[in-house]
């Protein structure tokens, strides 16, 4: 496979509370391909939008503090760079939608002049040049009426409407890496589908890479390549979304898997979960992380914590018993 | 916006007739009256005097005359100053008042709104915390503390600024920092709560991923944001600094209007007290509508009615 453009490389973000420092994001592998859209996938509370968030060092810190690790994206690691630096990526290069378009756009300004200020950072258009533009991403994310549109406030746009001037926002530069953090969750179902095709479709047009933060696997199914799940603040499997959902090896995978409704045997049968909770961040349990919730569990899970293994050319996983019945034997641990 | 504010400033003359007519009506149920002294005027005299201001009318007529005068324009006679109109009393001493209190006003706007953005932009620097602990002085130490702490630490220690009366601008700046201290700090201390919340909010973040500078964040995107609050209290602060000169007009000796306001009271100087509440009544009117304007202006998620878009 191609170099990735975006790696991330043992990340670990910690914020500091008064309960103590709390590591959310511990130790996470993400590799990014161009073109590809890689799904991040996990509970609430596992890491996935802290991730997102380190990535281009968005978190406020304090309380929150990148301890170790490295993003590389273009032969530069991100977390090294100066803020002037780091800012001609954001926007630029690497782009983000956020999860609340409610919220995200600034009350005050239009929504014309919130994308304009994108290109006026990172292009030499002249101002005309500039109307222009918005007036063409704005029509490119299916906004009718864009001179109109251009001067309307976010308020007077609805929640769908908002997530597209916040695509249309992040595209301005055409972005090699389009971050988005649960984009459709605050949406209605039928706007959800609108926006995950629109997402698609300029991903194509565009040749973009897309990081997708989400904890709905209907999501995944429909616009992975790839998938990293994310458990504890650790990718505990990775693989090609054809893996993950036919032949899940992670027993965390397995569980996330039969605990979509739909998906269980039999007409009614009662929907599956996970037993126990996520383990409290403060004290993580000496060994695996997810043992106590695991019906494979044994005594060296309890004293070694699995490392993230590659299993074949796109794959990894981080367990000692894996779940390995339909693939070809031999590897495993 | 010129609609609406004709429609607001025509709303403006009920507000102002309910005023005038409670404060009629409180005065005359107030008791004693103009002309009552310790030693009892012989009654001859008394009636003469009454008769000339129209008291001896009964109540309804006297108000129905009060309010023809106004529509004209005419604010009655003082009677306990005789030979001046009520008019001619508020055109000497309501620029006094007006040029104190604008003097406040834009000191405690400036003052305030710098400080709380310097310690809310900066916030758990030690910047932010020395501030806080002058907006605490600043809201607890009264006006007549200050007022006379600057006269005996300033003025008569260095002969400079002047410490009372009212000739020149130099004259304003002791007495205008005395008013303007209580609302600095409290403006200081709403900025900064403002800016710290508005720091905090999605959007703030959403700049900053698409490559926007530290300094155009704050002093764009939280900035506007951060004003609304503190617009809102224009309002009161504005009458707050109107009805509070009394007090530093007091201490400095200054010929404004705070004083008629009091003393106007307790002399049953009935016109005077009326045209005194007036003319406040009119300002905070004013002002108000002057803060709604800024605000449309300010939030585009409010719209004035009568606004089209």
């Amino acid at each position: 496979m191609s170099e990735p453009v975006l790696s991330v490389r043992g990340l670990r973000t910690t914020f500091s509370t008064d309960a103590g420092v709390l590591p959310a994001v511990d130790g996470v592998d993400l590799e990014l391909h161009a073109g590809e859209t890689l799904c991040v996938v996990g509970e609430s509370g596992c890491g996935k939008s802290v991730t997102a968030l380190s990535i281009l060092r968005l978190l406020p810190e304090p309380p929150a503090s990148i301890e170790a690790g490295e993003v590389i994206f273009d032969g530069c690691n991100l977390l090294e760079l100066s803020n002037a630096e780091l800012r001609k990526i954001r926007g630029s290069r690497i782009a983000m939608v956020f999860q609340e378009p409610m919220t995200s756009l600034n009350p005050v300004f239009s929504v014309g002049s919130q994308i304009d200020e994108a290109l006026k950072i990172h292009t030499d258009l002249t101002r005309q040049g500039r109307r222009e533009r918005v007036e063409e991403l704005l029509t490119l994310v299916g906004i009718p009426a864009p001179a109109e549109r251009y001067r309307d406030y976010p308020h007077q746009l609805s929640g769908g409407m908002r997530q597209r001037v916040m695509i249309a926002m992040a595209l301005s530069c055409e972005p090699a890496v389009l971050i988005a953090d649960e984009p459709t969750t605050a949406l209605d179902v039928t706007i959800q589908a609108q926006i995950l095709e629109l997402l698609a479709s300029l991903q194509e047009r565009f040749h973009m890479a897309v990081l997708l933060i989400t904890h709905d696997l209907g999501v995944v199914a429909e616009t992975a390549n790839r998938v990293a799940v994310l458990y504890a603040g650790r990718v505990v499997e990775t693989g090609t979304v054809y893996e993950i959902f036919g032949a899940p090896r992670h027993p965390y995978t397995v569980g996330l898997m039969k605990a979509m409704p739909g998906r269980s045997v039999g007409h009614r049968a009662p929907l599956h979960v996970i037993p126990g909770v996520v383990p409290d961040l403060r004290d993580r349990p000496e060994g695996c992380s997810f043992r106590e919730r695991c019906p494979r569990a044994d005594a060296v899970c309890a004293e070694m914590d699995p490392e993230l293994e590659a299993w074949g050319a796109e794959s990894a996983v981080a367990c000692h018993h894996p779940y390995v019945d339909e693939r070809p034997a031999g590897e495993g641990g | 916006m010129i609609r609406y504010t004709a429609a607001r400033l025509l709303q403006a003359i009920p507000v102002l007739l309910v005023v005038a007519t409670v404060t009629f009506a409180l005065l005359r149920l107030l008791p004693g009256g103009p002309f009552d002294r310790e030693k009892a005027l012989p009654p001859v005299i008394l009636a003469n005097i009454e008769a000339r201001y129209h008291l001896d009318e009964p109540v309804a007529r006297q108000y129905a005359r009060y309010l023809a005068g106004l529509v004209r324009g005419d604010f009655g006679p003082s009677y306990k100053y005789p030979g001046r109109d009520v008019a001619d009393i508020l055109r000497d001493s309501f620029p006094v008042s007006i040029q104190l209190g604008a003097a406040a006003l834009v000191l405690a706007m400036l003052l305030g709104v710098g400080a709380g953005l310097a310690a809310g932009m900066r916030a758990g620097t030690l910047q932010d915390r020395a501030i806080i602990g002058l907006t605490l002085l600043g809201i607890s130490v009264p006006s007549f503390v200050l007022g006379a702490a600057l006269v005996l630490g300033v003025a008569l220690r260095f002969g400079w600024p002047p410490a009372g009366l009212w000739e020149s601008p130099a004259y304003a700046l002791l007495p205008a920092l005395t008013l303007a201290a209580f609302p600095t700090a409290y403006i200081a201390q709403l900025t900064r709560t403002s800016v710290i919340e508005v720091a905090g909010r999605d959007f703030v973040r959403t700049a900053r991923a698409k490559g926007v500078s530290e300094a155009r964040v704050r002093w764009v995107h939280v900035l506007r944001n951060a004003l609304l609050a503190v617009v809102t209290y224009f309002g009161p602060l504005l009458a707050m600094l109107l009805t509070g000169s009394f007090v530093v007009e007091q201490i400095f000796a200054i010929p404004g209007m705070g004083r008629f306001f009091v003393t106007a009271v307790t002399n049953r100087d009935y016109p005077l007290v009326m045209g005194v509440t007036l003319v406040y009544a009119a300002l905070i009117v004013l002002s108000n509508l002057a803060v709604d304007l800024v605000y449309g202006w300010l939030d585009p998620r409010i719209r004035l009615a009568g606004d089209e878009s």
